[in-house]
């Protein structure tokens, strides 16, 4: 153990020095020159060269860089280049705040999450299971923007509770802490829910019953502990990510934390502020991980870690030719997938250029195309009940899962033929009816430009549907066959694979954005590989926080004795015991990523004005959210309904495909 | 498994005791305080090298100038109390005698020069060092009499002058690693900041003009503008400035709590135009087309809810330079589809031509991106939207890469603004004629205009450039946005700058019960 301290300890240094150089790099390289900024629109070009100079700008990139790491080494981070104070000022300034709220916001959603996540397990199918997982749908379905200003709203303006906005007073910290632990209470409470469930029907829980425990003991004591690892994952993430400062939250709320000061020090190309501020996030990131990993081993002493923990591959003298068919109960729902966004993405084109007129275009293409496109799905289904009756059945007897898988249905069709039943132009306006509320003609109301909000709706379901799937499937598969890797292996590759996720996790989404922008433009594409870059992390690390707790299983050694092949334990004995925390995570991350989206858009990268989407709609929407909250509503609910439908879904497939179930 | 437990009903208690233990009783006694809401804060309070908005603001009340504007953006004493011109490169100032700093030390010559040396240095690397380039030397004649010489003519001289003075003490540290305490001689001393939160001013009893009328002035700086409304709305701001949006200002306006104010601003928006495409838009008459095919009547009455008014040129309808002769550009898109037809561009399947506009990432000019977009397709034109984050957005903009653009121009006083926006040798990086817009004879007035300094004769030159302008549309003139104010009924003596200046918070004050 200490030597595995050490030597990750050792690591912090290769990966902050990784942070640095890529930040270092990527902002100095994207459009944008700090002088030009600073100086404003009345700037002569003498003075911007002047200031350059004078600022040691105009220094070839690699001068500038040796200079910067010269600095980093006598723990001098520079100045700002608009504020002119010493970038450690800055930090010491912001910092307070951030862990403040963090430490705060996270207690909060421990404490509603983990005690509502073991009830609706216990009494799972009751009552109080169906209200919480109904809180936590809708907590995760409202984006921060759209929740802190309703709570300010309500609990300040209208209940005068609490103040508004700043922070001033302990009463300031409880509107933003809710603002941000609602969503992750909501993923915790899910994810609670489901590993207990997971645990509940272990036999050492049976065992510990039928000695004559309490079924509280039992719960907290045998069960939960077991339960732990991917809560404790998710809770580091969130964690590390929560000390990099949430912008949307610490923007509405006033909150003078390190997020808003990274932001206008992105915006304003102030690169020793970014670089220092990213610099403290990875420190942030590398710590909690290594915390995390600490925590694994203490609340599931069957992890170990060891410097030399790669396996040695036992190789099996035979080829394993069932291994493929062994899986097929999992390949059925990868392929339905890939069939979902195949038929989406070739049911016609999606367009990013900014036009009226391709806008128009994409509702009119080939209908017969489109018909074919949308009986891919049910022809999946099909395939499905003929090869794989058993778990095909198993699935169609759970009533959620078949609500689920028809809601899910219903939405992969509107991806489809959404620009189709769209009852008006979705890009026509009609500036006198702006906001105009619901009614007979218009069923949502219009949009803050006089549009129809349900034509809007269904012609950007194409793209949020398209980029929420397409994003989420390939971040799960990435992010698990990465983590399965790590946490199997251990040793070396572990330490590679992690520190990347590291470096990832430090790194600020909106540069990624702007670079991406600069070099490759606008696409639909492109906004699915950001968000798959950034998206992949999670899943890794959650996979391999499981993958520790279940290599050291009975069954897992009992294969490795067998002879079977490390490829053959990984997916065959791990994969499938691993997969609940995964998909959960997949079913909420999907909100995520139709809102993220839109952010990517509005910097240039994804699909341009008026082409709507979910996420967009929602963002330009908050605008009026007390004017015209239907603007924001419809949208919301739409989210909100997709990821109800996943949740059903992803339920029943987990417990459809779990082993255990079929004894 | 005992932590569980234990860990779970400690954590329980210690939230109890935290969301109890502080439930302080809101007493809410009368303070002679007022409030103000701002969207940014300021980036430093150092006025050599201040040049945002926020910072701006809050120094026009910490510091003076040797001449300040007054609300019709005449130049008046401030500082100085009168100044001569002897010729037209020389100015001499005599300061008012009676004026003290913060620190109780006395204003004298020695002060000005001193701020404007440190301005003018390199060590400081100001980024206003530009605007006194033409400064040839600085005199201290005597204790209260300073001697500016320019190097040429030139017009816009004194309005450089409006530029807050430090005391000869603090203006010298110009080593990048100095740290400036702010001390002014304005109205208000800065009593406490906390960056990022807010920045608390206190009167200053011994002001040359008088007490201010208020004993402190609190800036809280909230991003958000729904939130800084809401903030208005709870009572615990007293004022705010701008960035309202005209529909949520509706409601306030049935709210009888708060007065609104409004009145005509400097900022200008507009369509720029790139000459170096070879796009159409290089023809005059589909310029001209675009600009009749904008129904800007009903974005403003809609979309701004009133608070523009249209703009035939850069320059504001109450400037003293404005050629009352101009037309608007009526809404006419049949005229717009004929000058289209005629300059060779027909509708084929009701689309003539595809135009990239660019716009920053900002959710307003968005909007008004989309809007221009659907009005311009109703004459067959294509208008692709490239939304991009400022960064690159300016970036691009500056480097000519762009078809089209919206943008805006802040705090439009002197007609010279024609110099650096239309003249053929201020394209990027000289000046900000950014869409390569050349006329010779322009040029010729633009030249012309910067070398007298009487104001006669200025105005006639100017009058003329406003026409070239107007008929070579380099711009299409959207609008002069209106500014807003909106404050508590109670407050008394606001008084409006077309700059949205604070400088009369120092008579501002709260009505006194007596009152009616």
């Amino acid at each position: 153990m200490i030597d595995y301290l050490i030597r990750r300890i050792t690591f912090v240094f290769p990966i902050v020095a990784g942070v640095s150089l890529l930040v270092f790099l990527l902002i100095h390289m994207i459009p944008g020159d700090p002088v030009v900024l600073m100086l404003g629109e009345s700037a002569q070009q003498a003075d911007i060269e002047r200031v350059r100079h004078d600022l040691g700008l105009d220094k070839p990139l690699h001068e500038q860089l040796i200079g910067y790491v010269k600095g980093l080494l006598r723990l001098n981070l520079g100045r700002s280049l608009h504020r002119r104070v010493p970038v450690i000022e800055i930090l010491k300034e912001r910092f307070p705040a951030t862990i403040e709220l963090t430490i705060i916001s996270l207690m909060a959603a421990l404490i509603i999450a983990l005690p509502l996540g073991i009830l609706s397990a216990v009494r799972s199918g009751s009552w109080i299971d169906s209200i919480s997982m109904f809180i936590s749908l809708i907590g995760i379905s409202m984006p921060n923007f759209w929740l802190g200003p309703l709570l300010i709203l309500f609990f300040s303006v209208k209940l005068d509770w609490f103040p508004v906005s700043g922070r001033s007073g302990p009463l300031s910290y409880i509107l933003p802490a809710i603002t941000l632990g609602t969503a992750l209470a909501a993923v915790l409470t899910r994810m609670t829910r489901s590993s207990l469930l997971e645990v509940i029907h272990e036999q050492y829980v049976f065992t510990a019953t039928s000695k004559g425990l309490s079924r509280s003991k039992v719960i907290l004591k045998h069960a939960l502990r077991n339960a732990l690892i991917p809560v404790v994952t998710i809770v580091g993430l969130q964690f590390g990510s929560l000390l990099g400062g949430s912008i949307i939250t610490e923007t509405v709320f006033s909150w003078p934390g390190i997020g808003r000061e990274l932001i206008q020090a992105i915006q304003g190309r102030d690169y020793p502020v970014v670089q220092g501020c990213i610099l403290l996030i990875s420190f942030m990131y590398v710590a909690v991980n290594l915390m995390t990993d600490l925590i694994y081993a203490f609340i599931d002493p069957r992890i170990q870690f060891k410097v030399d923990a790669v396996r040695k591959d036992v190789r099996t003298h035979r080829a394993d030719k069932t291994g493929w068919r062994r899986l097929k109960p999992l390949s059925v729902p990868v392929l339905f997938v890939i069939i979902c966004i195949f038929a989406i993405k070739f049911s016609g084109r999606i367009p990013w250029v900014g036009s009226a007129k391709e806008l128009i275009s994409i509702a009119g293409q080939s209908l017969i195309l489109k018909g074919l496109m949308s009986l891919l799905p049910l022809g999946a289904l099909f395939v499905w009940r003929r090869k794989d009756i058993r778990t095909w059945s198993r699935f169609m007897r759970n009533k959620g899962a078949v609500i689920g898988l028809l809601i899910s249905l219903l939405f992969i069709q509107s991806g489809i033929w959404g620009p189709d039943l769209a009852p008006y132009d979705p890009a026509h306006q009609e500036l006198s009816l702006r906001l105009h509320p619901p009614d007979r003609t218009h069923w949502l109301g219009m949009d803050g430009l006089g549009r129809d909000l349900l034509s809007r709706i269904l012609t950007g379901s194409r793209v949020s549907i398209y980029v929420g799937i397409t994003v989420t499937a390939v971040s799960l598969l990435l992010g698990t066959a990465l983590g399965l890797l790590s946490g199997y292996y251990g040793g070396w590759i572990d330490e590679l694979i992690m520190r990347i996720v590291d470096i990832l996790l430090a790194f600020p989404g909106i540069l990624l954005a702007i670079a991406l922008v600069a070099v490759l433009g606008p696409s639909i594409n492109h906004v699915i590989i950001a968000l798959c870059i950034m998206g992949w992390v999670g899943y890794a690390r959650l996979a391999r926080g499981q993958v520790l707790s279940v290599r050291q299983q009975e069954y897992v050694l009992s294969g490795t004795a067998l002879g079977a092949s490390s490829g053959r334990i990984m997916i065959k004995y791990v994969l499938p015991n691993i997969l609940a925390p995964l998909i959960v995570q997949a079913t909420l991350g999907m909100a995520g990523v139709i809102v993220a989206e839109a952010g990517l858009s509005f910097l240039g990268l994804g699909v341009q004005p008026p082409h709507p989407s979910w996420g967009g709609l929602l963002n330009t929407g908050i605008d009026y959210f007390r004017e015209g909250p239907h603007l924001t509503v419809f949208p919301g609910l739409a989210i909100m309904l997709v990821v109800i439908g996943l949740n059903f879904l992803g339920d029943g497939l987990r417990d459809a495909l779990d082993p255990k179930m079929d004894v | 498994m005992k932590f569980s437990v234990r860990s779970v009903i400690f954590i329980m208690t210690f939230a109890i005791c935290l969301s109890c233990g502080h439930k302080t009783s809101q007493k809410k006694t009368f303070q002679n305080k007022v409030v103000i809401g701002m969207s940014a804060s300021p980036k430093t309070l150092d006025p050599r090298i201040a040049t945002d908005l926020a910072s701006a603001r809050i120094q026009q009340l910490v510091f003076n100038s040797l001449v300040k504007k007054d609300e019709t953006s005449k130049l008046v004493p401030d500082l100085a109390e009168r100044w001569d011109i002897p010729d037209d490169r020389t100015y001499t100032f005599y300061l008012r005698k009676d004026v003290r700093f913060h620190n109780g030390q006395k204003l004298t010559a020695k002060d000005v020069k001193a701020t404007f040396d440190a301005i003018r240095s390199d060590k400081l690397a100001s980024p206003k060092k530009g605007a006194y380039d033409i400064i040839e030397s600085i005199v201290v004649e005597d204790d209260y009499t300073i001697t500016f010489k320019t190097k040429e003519p030139f017009a816009p001289f004194l309005i450089n002058m409006v530029q807050g003075i430090l005391p000869a003490g603090e203006a010298l540290k110009i080593h990048p690693t100095d740290s400036i305490t702010p001390i002014g001689t304005g109205p208000f001393k800065i009593k406490q900041e906390q960056p990022g939160e807010n920045i608390i001013l206190a009167a200053n009893t011994d002001y040359f003009e008088g007490k201010p009328g208020l004993d402190e002035i609190e800036f809280r700086f909230i991003p958000d503008d729904s939130i800084r409304l809401m903030e208005l709305e709870k009572g615990s701001i007293d004022f705010l400035q701008n960035n309202i949006s005209p529909d949520a200002l509706k409601r306030v306006q049935k709210d009888d709590r708060f007065k609104i104010v409004t009145w005509t601003g400097t900022s200008f928006y507009y369509v720029g135009f790139n000459f170096r495409t070879d796009g159409p838009i290089r023809k005059r008459e589909v310029r001209k087309a675009l600009a009749l095919a904008l129904d800007r009547d009903t974005i403003i009455k809609s979309l701004l809810g009133g608070l523009a008014e249209k703009a035939v040129g850069v320059l504001p309808a109450d400037h003293w330079a404005f050629n009352k002769t101009l037309n608007q550009i009526p809404y006419d898109p049949p005229e717009a589809k004929k000058l289209l037809d005629a300059a060779g561009y027909p509708e084929h399947d009701g689309k003539r031509f595809s135009l990239e506009f660019k716009c920053s990432q900002n959710k307003r000019s968005q909007r008004l991106a989309e809007v221009v977009q659907a009005q311009w397709g109703n004459i067959g034109i294509d208008v692709k939207i490239k939304s991009m984050e400022w960064g690159t957005f300016y970036d691009d903009i500056l480097h000519g890469n762009f078809q089209t653009y919206i943008l805006s121009w802040v705090g439009v006083t002197d007609p010279d603004i024609y110099y650096s926006l239309f003249h053929s040798r201020s394209v990027p990086p000289n000046g900000r004629n950014r869409g390569f817009y050349a006329n010779p004879e322009m040029d010729r007035l633009l030249e012309e205009g910067r070398r007298f300094l009487d104001l006669g004769k200025r105005a006639d030159i100017y009058r003329k450039v406003q026409e070239i302008a107007a008929e070579d549309l380099p711009y299409i003139n959207l609008w002069h946005t209106k500014n807003v104010a909106v404050m508590k009924k109670d407050l008394m003596g606001y008084q409006t700058y077309p700059a949205g200046d604070f400088d009369s918070f120092k008579q501002v004050r709260w009505k006194r019960s007596s009152e009616q």
